[in-house]
């Protein structure tokens, strides 16, 4: 009875303490993130400060994080009222990015994979091919058929993320997440 | 009466000592779960063969940059943005000292030096490139000690690079957004050097 006991408890334990590791791995690390909006960064991963968590995380991905010379990477998943972003449906991204001399944003799946090459347009928009205000501000639409102006692509896409790479940055280094601009992501309906 | 003959019905239903058992043995299963939890975060590092350095060294070489998907030949890397054309080279200081040196093309260029857990070690950008050139060594404590005491002539538009572990790839990024582009950030990789440099014996 006593040593029944015992296995059951190792058996719980050996469950939890799997299955917890797993979870906090399968999303996007939040531990030692900068947020602003819908958009995450994490500024230590891939230096010597990372915390175990990133470490792990970027272990199983695959991914090489930008050297601190190189830039920073910002990941969206949700939209600004919270909800995933989805391939079905149609965003305005606006406002500005943080200081940066050159950005990328793209479209990936959910998991941070390649979506295969659109028919129309494009999966990724370089800084210096975009449309701006005369205020310096600009305004992406992300949307599965073919917009005037800035256009993502999310053709034939399900679950998606966005990326948005800053190179040569400042970004890296802000603490205070009231000097992070980062662009607006709304919801404009789906089809 | 009735009272103490409820708590004596109890007491032969439930063991004595039954509440701080169970309590005990909850916080066993909580701390074993937590240590368990512990070990595999630190573990997965170490054991996923799937990270970005394994899928890197699986298709660079010693000898010159490798051109990576989707330019090049082989599965895709994760996390690679798309506008950009890489190249990586395998750097082992073991022997002798490596040499990178490319020129890169007119756009925003970096280069980062990954180390075996996937950490950088070093990174710089096309800013710190004189008329767009990048010349770097790579050393290890020894090597850099050797170096800083026969001081030829020619480093001082050297970047060198101390690094206490042998092994390393380096990972180059151009900017290249069209077909255009990217066809030259090509050819400048393809033009990169990326090879053992032994040091020459001082005198």
């Amino acid at each position: 009875m006593r040593a029944l006991v015992i296995i059951l408890g190792v058996a719980i334990a050996f469950v939890l303490g799997v299955g917890s590791a797993f979870l906090s791995l399968r999303d996007l690390t939040p531990i030692d993130t900068i947020e602003s909006g819908a958009w995450k960064g994490w500024p230590r991963a891939g230096t010597e400060d990372e915390d175990p968590y990133s470490r792990a995380r970027l272990a199983r991905t695959g991914e090489l994080a930008l050297g601190p010379s190189e830039g920073l990477k910002l990941l969206a998943r949700s939209d600004d009222t919270g909800g995933d972003l989805s391939g079905a449906c149609s965003y305005e991204i606006s406002g500005q990015m943080p200081a940066a001399r050159l950005w990328t944003i793209a479209v990936e799946t959910a998991a941070g994979g390649h979506l295969p090459p659109a028919e129309r347009g494009g999966r990724a928009l370089g800084s210096d091919e975009i449309v701006r205000k005369a205020d310096g501000t600009f305004t992406i639409t992300l949307a599965p058929d073919p917009q005037p102006g800035n256009w993502l692509s999310s053709e034939g896409a399900g679950q998606i993320r966005l990326a948005a790479r800053l190179y040569d940055t400042t970004a890296r280094t802000v603490t205070a997440l009231t000097q992070f601009t980062v662009p607006a992501i709304t919801p404009k309906g789906c089809r | 009466m009735i009272y103490e003959e409820r708590i004596g019905r109890r007491r032969r239903l439930i063991p004595e000592g039954f509440f701080g058992g169970l309590l005990a043995w909850l916080l066993a299963i909580f701390l074993l779960a937590a240590s368990i939890h512990i070990v595999v975060i630190f573990l997965v590092p170490r054991l996923a063969s799937s990270d970005g350095w394994s899928k890197l060294a699986a298709v660079t070489t010693e000898a010159g940059f490798t051109l990576l998907p989707p330019d090049g030949k082989g599965p895709a890397i994760a996390g690679l943005d798309p506008l950009f054309v890489h190249g990586a080279c395998r750097i082992s200081v073991k022997d002798a000292p490596a040499s990178l040196s490319f020129s890169g093309p007119n756009s925003f260029w970096s280069l980062a030096l990954y180390q075996r857990r996937g950490t950088v070690l070093f990174s710089v950008n096309d800013r710190t490139a004189i008329d767009g050139r990048l010349d770097m060594l790579i050393v290890d404590p020894i090597q850099n000690a050797q170096l800083k005491e026969t001081t030829s002539a020619g480093l001082d538009e050297t970047i060198v690079v101390e690094s206490a572990q042998p092994d390393l790839i380096a990972l180059v990024r151009f900017y290249a957004p069209t077909p255009r582009e990217r066809q030259v950030a090509i050819e400048h990789l393809q033009a990169a050097e990326c090879l053992p440099a032994p040091l020459e014996p001082a005198g």
